[in-house]
């Protein structure tokens, strides 16, 4: 018994022994606090808005007549992005007043052409810098003169990462058109007709 | 069974993998729609109505050289006069320029009443900015007959005559035999062109 009780109080002073050798070390804590993730923002604007625009909507076109449009895209969100841009299928819709000239398939998106591009400096016009699409998805620069093409041509046409646009810049998308003046009396009373999907997406999306 | 198990399992595994790809980026979409350009429709011009009705009664007709032609009252087609040739009012009636430049066609029209015609006799002439040339020979035009109001109605879509001095002649120089007689009368010339 005496044995027993003798081993059981070593063992104790051992254990406060060493318990008391490990308090004595030296020590210092510090706190990394509201530790956090906030996704950014992508945010495409047409003309200071997000609501769908139309860029050209032009009547009584006739041979010799050309025009233009044109919308402002923005990138108004907190993040770079990279702008992707799609025309829709192009529709032809014959003229219908029953005229001489009228009916057929609707020969003005064979007969007008367009020329597209990013007017990244806001210039107004064809300038250094700016983005010309072509017809073949592919792009091209000035000063390399705008690239007209029959309508027709860019069905279903998509350039993608045409540009990165850096947060709280705008370009303007223009979109001019002509009609030639020895375009003949088939297009009378036709029309052509097409959408423009924009979009913009996060760096490296695809 | 396992192996249908385990193709599942990757094509699930495949699918969420594609899909994750797709959606997790940010992207936003803006539309410019419904773009168009509409054509115009060709309209029609009258460039000359005219039937000898006037005071001259060839003030239209007077430009290009004086007629020997005569306002006739005594057979006329519309109104109350025409414009007759006969052996004693000869000659070219010449309609003063018109401007056919612009235009995609001109159309001629006009009513006739020949008598005793030969051929020859009354001729239509266009101007081709030097000289005219003969478009018909009245006696010969498909509608023609003696003594009756027949109606000529053409088109010219020939760009050697589509300019600005457009002019319409009637040659009526071969008619000089006795009781040859053509009057004409309601001439309309009309063009098509873009708005």
């Amino acid at each position: 018994m005496k044995k027993i009780l003798g081993l059981t109080v070593a063992t104790l002073l051992v254990i406060v022994m060493v318990g008391g050798g490990t308090w004595a070390y030296f020590s210092d804590t510090e706190t990394s606090a509201s530790n956090s993730l906030t996704a950014g923002t992508l945010d495409l604007n047409i003309d200071s808005g997000d609501t769908a625009v139309t860029t050209f909507a032009v009547t009584n076109v006739v041979p010799g007549d050309s025009g233009n449009g044109s919308n402002t895209l923005a990138n108004v969100g907190d993040l770079n992005g990279e702008l992707d841009i799609q025309f829709s299928t192009i529709t032809n819709i014959p003229g219908a007043g029953g005229g001489e000239y009228e009916g057929g398939s609707g020969e003005l998106g064979a007969n007008a052409e367009i020329a597209v591009y990013i007017d990244v400096d806001q210039s107004g016009d064809w300038s250094s810098g700016d983005i010309g699409l072509k017809s073949d998805d592919t792009t091209y620069s000035n000063p390399t003169a705008l690239d007209y093409d029959a309508i027709d041509n860019y069905n279903s046409a998509i350039w993608d990462e045409v540009e990165t646009m850096a947060t709280s810049t705008a370009d303007d998308f223009v979109i001019l058109w002509r009609v030639a003046t020895s375009v003949g009396n088939d297009i009378q009373g036709d029309s052509v007709s097409f959408d423009v999907t924009f979009t913009l997406e996060q760096a490296n999306a695809d | 069974m396992k192996k249908v198990l385990f193709l599942s399992v990757v094509l699930i595994l495949l699918l969420a993998a594609v899909g994750r790809g797709t959606f997790a980026y940010f992207s936003d979409i803006e539309d410019s729609f419904g773009n168009s350009l509409t054509a115009a429709e060709l309209v029609s011009v009258t460039l000359l109505d005219d039937g000898f009705e006037g005071d001259p009664w060839d003030a239209n007709w007077d430009d290009n050289g004086t007629t020997n032609w005569t306002q006739n009252n005594g057979q006329q087609h519309g109104g109350s006069y025409a414009a007759l040739c006969d052996r004693d009012n000869n000659g070219y009636l010449t309609s003063d320029d018109l401007d056919g430049s612009v235009v995609d066609s001109i159309t001629v029209s006009f009513w006739f009443n020949g008598k005793s015609l030969e051929a020859g006799d009354i001729l239509v002439q266009l101007y081709n900015s030097s000289t005219y040339d003969t478009w018909y020979d009245l006696t010969n035009y498909p509608t023609y007959k003696n003594n009756a109001w027949c109606e000529f109605s053409e088109e010219i879509t020939d760009p050697q005559y589509l300019i600005s001095s457009f002019r319409l002649r009637f040659d009526g120089s071969g008619l000089v035999d006795k009781n040859e007689v053509c009057n004409i009368d309601d001439v309309l010339i009309t063009v098509k062109q873009w708005p």
